[in-house]
């Protein structure tokens, strides 16, 4: 089943256009970047780091920057305008996966033949092994890119850095692949699912603002408030995660699998009981 | 003998709307079984619940023993042709029967889809895009995987429909081939069809059943044939006085209904005995036909809401 659902992903033209798309505009994002900051690196290790620090310190919560200040400072901020960019790039990868099958009715093809949760494992893994890859090329590209600016790394580190970026990435693309499978297995119409789904990134978005703001705001003297804690609820408030310290990508890849199993559940819950 | 499908009370509603109000009916095992109704009378419902894609809202419903939406080890096999379902558009025909065939159960499933497509006259699409075929072909298509796993109950959604004449007569001659192999339900639009191919009738009509029981029962073709009478005097009181007629009516076109009492004779014996009355009195016979159609028979029970018998 993942096999077939693996080939129709990769033989649907509007996903290929958006893998090439997302690669490339990762690329362009990378140029621009690292043509803004080649004078940063050029620096040498320890002046760059320096100079590096400011601008890390507002893409990661924790003391995280001081490590990643040790890559090119191109590398850290394309990833996180990934990782921004990320949940829609997935919704708009797999909102027809299952809904556009039970609304031209071939999905019932498959449900006479398997069971309804291997027909939805099938597919979230098809998409699953897509993310993964391109993950892994996308972050290869950026790192060899980020090599040519600073010749002096320590090529361990480097690719330990990359390993720990994959690794984060990767679970943020399973909570929203969840998410994405949950809106489609709702839906009985690829229009409607990408329009849950898109509100769904709104509303969770929302709530990480809502409460990163107060958050901000006790930081800064205010009163603590229990709205700080909203932001929790929001797969979007784990996402730095994935460039942070040890301790924070092992939470936010820990609250990006407990989103992905709940969204996942409530897809197999959905799909199994409703009429195709 | 279990029934190879059974509906007990089943109702379905989408929500306000009933689709199926308490419904009941049974299959036999090996027989062909017609589904026949009006525009929405719940024909494209009850196959969507034998088959397991829809969920009754109360009552139950037995595939050959079996919840029909169990797809477990012990699974009723059976194969469905829906109505109105495209095919995949994003695999070619061959890979994707292939698929079909692993996941139906086949040992060798390259061969069981090439046979599949062979069976439906169509083994030339192997390497063809779904979307490159003809809606006839697409449709052959989707009765090949209905095919696939040699399954014990077809359930086929309007088989024939939007197939040219050779085609339709084709699948006509493979779902005759079937008869007595397995169990197969059809729901079509062509009741002279549905007539000859099938042993039983369920008749729905606004989600009701209306009638229901062998085609002979149905057609009363026991109880009742009519003769198209060319020319000559037909002598009325002695067809009444013959053993085992109840009832003579000769209308003014020339068509001659007999109805059988009761406790007649079998039929076959007083159709002889009329023809040789109405043959010594020199009268030209051209046609003869036993019972009613199935299509004036559903006329009959159904109402008058959806004239064409489809849906």
């Amino acid at each position: 089943m993942t096999r077939t659902e693996l080939l129709r992903t990769l033989r649907n033209a509007r996903v290929l256009v958006l893998l090439l798309l997302f690669a490339t505009s990762t690329a362009l994002v990378g140029l621009l970047v690292g043509l803004a900051t080649r004078g940063i690196d050029a620096q040498g290790p320890e002046a760059a780091a320096a100079a590096s620090a400011g601008i890390l310190g507002l893409l990661v919560g924790d003391d995280a920057f001081q490590r990643l200040s040790e890559l090119p400072l191109m590398v850290p901020v394309v990833f996180r305008a990934d990782l921004f960019f990320l949940p829609l790039f997935i919704a708009l990868l797999g909102y027809d996966q299952l809904s556009a099958e039970v609304g031209t009715g071939s999905v019932r093809y498959l449900a006479v033949r398997a069971r309804r949760g291997s027909i939805l494992a099938g597919k979230f893994l098809a998409q699953a092994v897509v993310m993964g890859v391109l993950l892994a090329l996308v972050l290869a590209g950026l790192f060899v890119a980020g090599a040519g600016l600073r010749p002096d790394l320590d090529l361990v580190a480097y690719a330990s850095a990359a390993g720990r970026f994959w690794a984060g990435g990767a679970a943020l693309a399973f909570g929203y692949l969840a998410l994405t499978a949950l809106c489609s297995a709702m839906t009985s119409g690829p229009g409607s699912s990408l329009l849950l789904n898109v509100g769904a990134l709104f509303a969770f978005w929302v709530l990480d603002a809502i409460g990163g703001r107060a958050a901000l705001v006790h930081r800064m003297g205010g009163p603590a408030s229990w709205v700080e804690g909203v932001r929790w609820l929001s797969p979007s408030a784990y996402a730095s995660g994935a460039l942070g310290s040890t301790t924070t990508l092992l939470a936010s890849t820990a609250a990006y699998a407990v989103f992905g199993a709940v969204f996942l559940g409530a897809a197999w819950a959905i799909f199994r009981f409703r009429d195709v | 003998m279990d029934a190879a499908l059974s509906l007990d009370t089943v109702t379905k509603r989408y929500g306000s709307t009933v689709a199926l109000d308490q419904v009941s009916f049974q299959v036999r095992p090996g027989s062909c079984h017609g589904l026949v109704g009006p525009n929405g009378a719940g024909k494209t419902t009850t196959f969507g619940l034998a088959a397991g894609f829809l969920r009754p809202g109360t009552g139950t419903i037995r595939v050959l023993g079996r919840e029909p939406h169990d797809r477990g080890p012990f699974r009723p096999r059976i194969g469905v042709l829906p109505q109105d379902a495209d095919l995949p558009s994003y695999l070619d025909v061959g890979t994707l029967l292939t698929t079909w065939a692993r996941l139906s159960g086949e040992a060798r499933p390259e061969a069981a889809a090439r046979v599949a497509l062979e069976r439906v006259q169509l083994p030339d699409v192997w390497d063809a895009a779904p979307r490159s075929l003809s809606h006839g072909m697409a449709k052959r298509v989707a009765l090949a995987q209905a095919l696939l796993g040699e399954p014990a109950l077809l359930l086929l959604d309007e088989p024939t429909a939007g197939l040219d004449p050779r085609a339709a007569a084709e699948v006509r001659s493979l779902l005759s081939g079937l008869r007595g192999q397995r169990t197969v339900i059809i729901s079509s639009h062509n009741l002279t069809e549905l007539e000859r191919l099938c042993d039983a009738v369920t008749v729905l009509d606004h989600g009701k059943v209306v009638q229901d029981g062998t085609m002979a029962e149905i057609t009363r073709r026991a109880a009742e044939f009519s003769l198209q009478i060319s020319r000559g005097d037909v002598p009325l009181p002695e067809l009444r006085a013959l053993p085992g007629v109840a009832r003579v009516d000769l209308s003014p076109s020339g068509q001659l209904g007999v109805r059988l009492s009761p406790d007649a004779p079998p039929a076959d014996d007083v159709i002889a005995a009329v023809l040789e009355a109405l043959l010594a009195r020199g009268v030209r016979i051209t046609a003869l036909t036993q019972g009613s159609s199935l299509e004036q028979r559903v006329l009959d029970v159904t109402s008058g809401s959806g004239a064409s018998q489809s849906g």
